[in-house]
């Protein structure tokens, strides 16, 4: 009898067992491999990495979004996420939000209400909580609560893009729940807690970020039940794990060749990239010489071929005409670069430049370059390039962190730099080529070149341009500023580098990747397995 | 006083000539010696021998594989592989033989003083040895490479104090076995000045080990040196070393394996070719393995 008795418990767990793995086998679960160590912050406010922020992205919503695959910041064309209709004061100085009602937060916090928003905002512009894009709200005087679904922001200064350089889901403005981080404190940032699609599980530091489905979205549930986010820092590792099929999407390795050689290896297997992804520049330190001199300047844009960066990236590769690239409101396509500003590739040209400016046989130059792949990448192509033109650069390799405490401090000459922005020039032009912005000042920015100082000036221009309330005249001054730069060559632009993932052949993201800030969403993804 | 009464046993001639007839008529040594040889040329005439440049890029002709003018293929920036190696075999062995090297002299003369003067000196060299010998060779290699900075000087620099304590401690220990010895007593007993016994007869009866040991070490310093570059501690790029072509091709480790192929196939066998030699020189110069 207790034989028996034993047998039918011994059963029923098995038949539990069998039907808790037909369960797990039933769900969909989607393995990404993101090229990161570690996560640092899943707290929006305090992420520093685009590997933090692909997973923040698929937690939390922003007021409005470009439509999903797309970079259309447009105000016609953006779509509400919290938000479900806006207005705009004529002198673009007033933006009152309208949100959904019944948006839920992960966990059990409620609501989501203008009180959130509020918090958000004023949360991100708080020096104490360290955030660091505190620059992209410095612009918002004062965020008003009307009632419990309306929320106005009043900004210190008309703008006509507001939106575009505070409120699109990247790095920062992301609304979270008052109440949770409240409660939460600092262990919000390995605790999320969103509003999106999907809510997090559980975090293994360097190992894994679990999400799953979160039932109550506003919007479709997501047909995907769990998303593994598996960090996977080699490439190599990150390779074999997707061949293998143990991974569904990874994050692919921007270093020359190794898109080429995956479509080789892998067929079958679906690129995706999000143009314009990265800007990469080439400043030059005009406090050292001979780089003071523009004619060393333009000879160093003529020795350098733009084809062999088209070549070597791929289809990751994109143009870059001036400051900021064409995709970008207010930046630069090639219509609008006259001839002798594009400083096409032209050795004979550059070696006659360095002639007139007393260097017949080149000159040698000290440099270092950080050990991150696309960073020395560049840098190899520019010292190849331009050793064939006489210019020898003695290269000091350092790791990555150094790279940028030394710049930071103005120790390079030659310095590649590799950006990620929203998607407007005025952030770029401030960071980069206000006078405010050397990197020797106390007001520092990442001017690196020290333009604004030395040779040239687009300060006062840049104030002007920012108060024209006429979008036509606003983008012509805005052309006209970077033409500028362009004529003192601070900079020599190299490409824009896209973000770029694989996915296998059975995932389907449900849109069409296009442009993006660095990451997409997965709440319309599905597997065909 | 004649100076020409007590007998000096250094490496004689004709042990030389038994030395190398020992190791020529070994046929395993005699292709380890071949392939030594076979470095050295290339490292000599490098740039005579590679067929390109092994730095100018070429992004048109990019992770070629190995077939046509470029006969081990290309990497992902269009460089020729083969020339590549070639220039790196001038790399390794310039470290793999100058760190051992440097090692041998300074580790022989402070470990014959530590053991021939003993006192305060020898237990403080001793210690210094102890606490050094107390890291792994590649651990101490990187620790000391880091706080030199990388490049390719440094990296000698490194491997050669990494080294250091090893010859030290092997010349204390011959210097105190020959300092037992008659003729070495004899000197002392005739009035011979310290320096004298020591350069006349101590040094000349331990060098035979310590080239043994310089030997066996070249294989490993030609593997640190590798391990340094990979790491992004040693020869810097664009300079090529066996250690960087591997670390530049990890990336593209599935679809372009060549360098990696090549590169590690290059310290594979240049490590195997010192082992051989150098275990064969150690049989042929120790007295206890004659029978």
């Amino acid at each position: 009898m207790r034989t028996s008795s034993q047998l039918a418990i011994k059963l029923a767990g098995l038949a539990s067992m069998l039907a808790m793995t037909s369960t797990v086998l039933a769900q969909e679960t989607l393995r990404f491999g993101m090229a990161a160590r570690d996560v640092s912050s899943l707290d929006p406010a305090l992420t520093t990495g685009n590997v933090d922020e692909f997973i923040v992205r698929q937690m939390f919503n922003t007021l409005v979004a470009p439509p999903m695959g797309t970079l259309d910041i447009n105000l016609d064309e953006i779509e509400g996420e919290l938000a479900k209709s806006w207005e705009i004061s004529k002198d673009s100085q007033t933006w009152t939000f309208q949100l959904r009602q019944g948006v839920h937060w992960h966990g059990g916090y409620g609501e989501v209400t203008a009180e959130d928003v509020k918090f958000t905002f004023d949360r991100l512009r708080d020096p104490e909580v360290g955030s660091p894009y505190i620059n992209s709200f410095e612009i918002i005087d004062e965020v008003e609560i009307v009632d419990d679904y309306t929320v106005t922001f009043h900004l210190k200064q008309p703008s006509a893009y507001f939106h575009a350089t505070s409120l699109l889901p990247r790095f920062g403005p992301y609304i979270v729940p008052k109440a949770a981080v409240e409660e939460l404190g600092e262990d919000f940032r390995t605790n999320p807690i969103g509003s999106g699609p999907f809510e997090f599980v559980g975090y293994d530091p360097g190992e894994r970020v679990q999400t799953r489905a979160f039932d109550d979205y506003f919007r479709d549930r997501p047909a995907i039940d769990e998303v593994h986010f598996l960090l996977v820092p080699e490439t190599s590792a990150r390779t074999l794990a997707f061949f293998g099929n143990e991974l569904d999407i990874i994050e692919g390795a921007r270093s020359p060749g190794w898109l080429q050689d995956m479509e080789r290896q892998k067929p079958d297997s679906i690129f995706d990239t999000l143009q314009p992804g990265s800007i990469q520049n080439v400043f030059l330190n005009m406090t050292i010489e001979p780089l003071d001199d523009r004619r060393v300047r333009q000879a160093i844009a003529h020795g350098l071929n733009k084809e062999v960066w088209q070549q070597a990236y791929g289809i990751l590769a994109g143009p870059l005409w001036g400051p900021a690239p064409e995709d970008f409101y207010g930046g630069l396509a090639e219509e609008d670069v006259p001839e002798e500003l594009r400083y096409d590739f032209d050795p004979e040209r550059a070696r006659a430049l360095l002639a007139e400016a007393g260097h017949p046989d080149g000159f040698t130059i000290e440099a270092f370059i950080s050990e991150r792949e696309d960073y020395q990448s560049n840098m190899l192509m520019i010292q190849d390039q331009l050793s064939q033109i006489g210019i020898n650069i003695n290269l000091r390799v350092v790791d990555h962190t150094s790279y940028h405490n030394d710049i930071n401090e103005g120790r390079n000459t030659i310095i590649p730099y590799s950006t990620s922005q929203p998607p407007i020039v005025v952030p770029i032009l401030e960071a980069f080529y206000h006078s405010d912005s050397i990197i020797t000042k106390p007001t520092r920015n990442r001017n690196f070149s020290r333009y604004g100082d030395i040779s040239g000036n687009i300060d006062e221009a840049l104030n002007e341009a920012i108060a024209e309330t006429d979008p036509e005249r606003q983008l012509e001054k805005f052309r006209d500023i970077q033409l500028e730069i362009m004529r003192e060559l601070p900079v020599v632009p190299i490409q824009t580098l896209a973000m770029f993932w694989v996915r296998q052949p059975w995932v389907e993201l449900g849109f069409v990747p296009q442009a993006g800030l660095g990451h997409y969403q997965l709440e319309k993804a599905h597997l065909n397995r | 006083m004649a100076d020409t009464t007590i007998p000096q046993i250094p490496l004689a001639q004709s042990q030389m000539r038994r030395v190398i007839c020992e190791l020529i008529s070994n046929k395993v040594t005699l292709v380890g010696l071949i392939i030594i040889g076979a470095m050295l040329l290339l490292a000599l005439l490098t740039p005579w021998i590679a067929p390109h440049s092994p730095y100018v890029q070429n992004a048109f002709n990019a992770n070629q594989a190995p077939g046509g003018t470029h006969l081990w293929g290309t990497d992902h920036f269009g460089r020729d592989v083969l020339s590549r190696v070639i220039w790196g075999t001038r790399v390794s062995l310039l470290v793999g033989i100058g760190a051992p090297l440097l090692a041998g002299i300074a580790g022989t003369f402070v470990g014959t003083f530590a053991g021939y003067y003993g006192g305060w000196f020898d237990r403080i060299v001793m210690r210094l040895v102890d606490l050094l010998m107390s890291f792994p060779t590649l651990l101490l290699g990187v620790m000391i490479a880091a706080a030199l900075g990388p490049g390719f000087s440094n990296v000698i620099a490194a491997l050669s104090i990494a080294l250091f304590p090893r010859f030290i401690r092997l010349a204390r220990a011959s210097t105190l076995t020959l300092c037992n010895e008659p003729y070495v007593e004899a000197a002392i007993a005739a009035g011979r000045s310290s320096s004298r016994v020591i350069t006349k007869h101590i040094i000349p009866n331990l060098i035979g080990p310590i080239i043994v040991m310089a030997t066996l070490w070249i294989a490993t310093a030609i593997r640190l040196e590798a391990s340094l570059s990979f790491l992004g501690l040693g020869t810097q790029p664009p300079s090529p070393s066996w250690g960087n072509i591997i670390r530049d091709g990890m990336n593209n480790i599935l679809g372009t394996p060549y360098p990696i192929i090549f590169a590690g196939l290059a310290i594979t066998v240049s490590v195997l070719a010192f082992n051989m030699v150098g275990d064969a020189l150690r049989d042929a110069l120790d007295p206890e393995t004659q029978v």
